[in-house]
C-alpha cells in the first residue's frame, strides 16, 4: 500500500520540477541587461564622486597647486602696488597712470582714501614716498580670479626739513584677470 | 532570440565601457597630487592660523597654562626656545597684569613642501594688550610663520615678526 502511494506522489512532482526549470533562470538577454543596468549605476556614481572631489574648494583653488599662475599674479601684484604707493612731489603723474592702469572698482576707491592726505600734504612737504612689497602670498587662485596678502615696507622722505620716517603696511588685495593683465579690485588694510 | 541576445550583449558591453571610465576617472580624481596638496594647504592655513593666534595670547592669570599651550602648539626651535621660559620670565608675566588677545586678521601660504611636510605662513595679526587698570591698546602686527606637519598634525615651528626693513 505505501510502495503503491509513493510511485503514485513521484511521477506527479517530477513534471512540475521540469516545468519550472526554465522560468527560474531567466534568459540571457535579460541577465545581460540587469547587469548592465547596475554597471551604469555604479558608473554614475564614480562619476559623481569623481566631479565632487575635482569641484572640492580645495581642488578649485589653485593657489601653490599652479605653480606658474601663482608665481604670475604674486610678481603683477607686486608690481602694481610698488608702483602705486610710491610717489614723488615734483612725478605725480606716473602715481597717477600707474593706479588708473592697474587699479578698478572698490580698490581705486580704498587707494583714494588711503592716498588722500598723501596727494595733499605732498607738494608742501615736498614728500617722496618709496614703496617696497616684502613679502606676498596667493591665498586664492581661481577662474582669473585671486586674492593675496601683502606686507609693504614704506618710507616717506619729506625733503623741506629733510626728515625720514618708516612704516609697516598689510593688505588683503583682490585681483582679477583683464585679459593678458591682472588689475587689482579691492584693498583691504590689514 | 538571436537578435536579442545580440543587443544585450551590446548594451552590456557599452555599460562596462561607461562603468571602466568612470571608474578611472575617480582613481585619477582620488589619487591626483594636486588635489592631496591642495588639501595640505588648506589644512596648513587652518590650523596655522589657530596656532598663531595661541601663541600671540597670554592671560597672566594662567601664566603656566598659556606657557603649556605654547609648548603643545609648537615644535622644532620654536618649542625648544618656549622650553627654555624660566621661572623669572613666568614671574615678570605675572607682574605685567596683562591680558594679550592675538587675532589673525588675515593669513596666507607662501610656500609648502608636502613631501617633506613644512610649510611657511603669512599672517597680519591684531594683539589686544588689556592691562589691569589701564584702557586696551591694539596693535597690528605681522609674522612669517613656519609650519611643520608632526604625528599630531600642523605645528609651528617658528614664528617670526617682520619689523619695516626685514626681508
Amino acid at each position: 500500500m505505501t510502495a503503491t502511494a509513493d510511485a503514485s506522489v513521484e511521477p506527479e512532482a517530477e513534471p512540475e520540477v521540469v516545468a519550472e526549470k526554465p522560468s527560474r533562470l531567466p534568459k540571457p538577454p535579460l541577465l545581460l541587461l540587469v547587469a548592465a543596468a547596475v554597471l551604469v549605476a555604479a558608473g554614475v556614481w564614480f562619476t559623481l564622486e569623481a566631479r565632487s572631489i575635482s569641484a572640492s574648494p580645495a581642488a578649485a583653488n589653485t593657489a601653490l597647486t599652479d605653480v606658474g599662475a601663482t608665481a604670475e599674479v604674486n610678481s603683477a601684484v607686486t608690481v602694481a602696488l610698488n608702483k602705486v604707493f610710491s610717489y614723488s612731489y615734483d612725478r605725480t603723474d606716473v602715481t597717477e597712470k600707474a593706479a588708473a592702469s592697474a587699479l578698478r572698482g572698490k580698490a581705486l576707491e580704498s587707494y583714494n582714501q588711503l592716498f588722500a592726505q598723501v596727494r595733499e600734504k605732498a607738494p608742501a612737504q615736498k614728500l617722496v614716498l618709496t614703496t617696497r612689497v616684502s613679502s606676498a602670498a596667493v591665498q586664492e587662485l581661481s577662474g582669473g580670479k585671486a586674492r593675496l596678502l601683502v606686507f609693504l615696507d614704506q618710507a616717506a622722505t619729506r625733503a623741506d626739513n629733510n626728515s625720514s620716517t618708516t612704516a609697516a603696511a598689510q593688505l588683503s588685495v583682490t585681483a582679477e584677470r583683464e585679459g593678458e593683465n591682472w588689475v587689482v579690485t579691492d584693498l583691504v588694510p590689514r | 532570440m538571436a537578435a536579442q541576445l545580440k543587443i544585450a550583449i551590446a548594451v552590456f558591453a557599452a555599460a562596462c565601457a561607461f562603468a571602466g571610465w568612470a571608474g578611472y576617472t575617480w582613481f585619477t580624481a582620488t589619487g591626483s597630487t594636486a588635489v592631496a596638496y591642495g588639501n595640505s594647504r588648506d589644512e596648513a592655513l587652518k590650523t596655522g592660523r589657530e596656532l598663531v593666534a595661541r601663541l600671540t595670547s597670554l592671560d597672566h592669570h594662567r601664566v603656566d597654562q598659556g606657557i603649556a599651550d605654547w609648548l603643545a602648539a609648537s615644535t622644532g626651535p620654536l618649542r625648544d626656545q618656549l622650553g627654555k621660559t624660566d621661572d623669572a620670565t613666568k614671574q615678570t608675566l605675572v607682574k605685567d597684569a596683562t591680558v594679550s588677545t592675538g587675532k589673525v586678521l588675515d593669513a596666507a601660504i607662501s610656500e609648502l613642501d608636502d613631501h617633506a611636510g613644512t610649510a611657511k605662513m603669512l599672517a597680519s595679526v591684531e594683539i589686544t594688550m588689556a592691562k589691569e587698570g589701564t584702557a586696551p591698546t591694539t596693535k597690528r602686527n605681522r609674522f612669517a610663520a613656519g609650519l611643520t606637519r608632526t604625528g599630531e598634525g600642523w605645528k609651528l615651528s617658528a614664528l617670526d615678526q617682520l619689523p619695516v626693513g626685514a626681508r
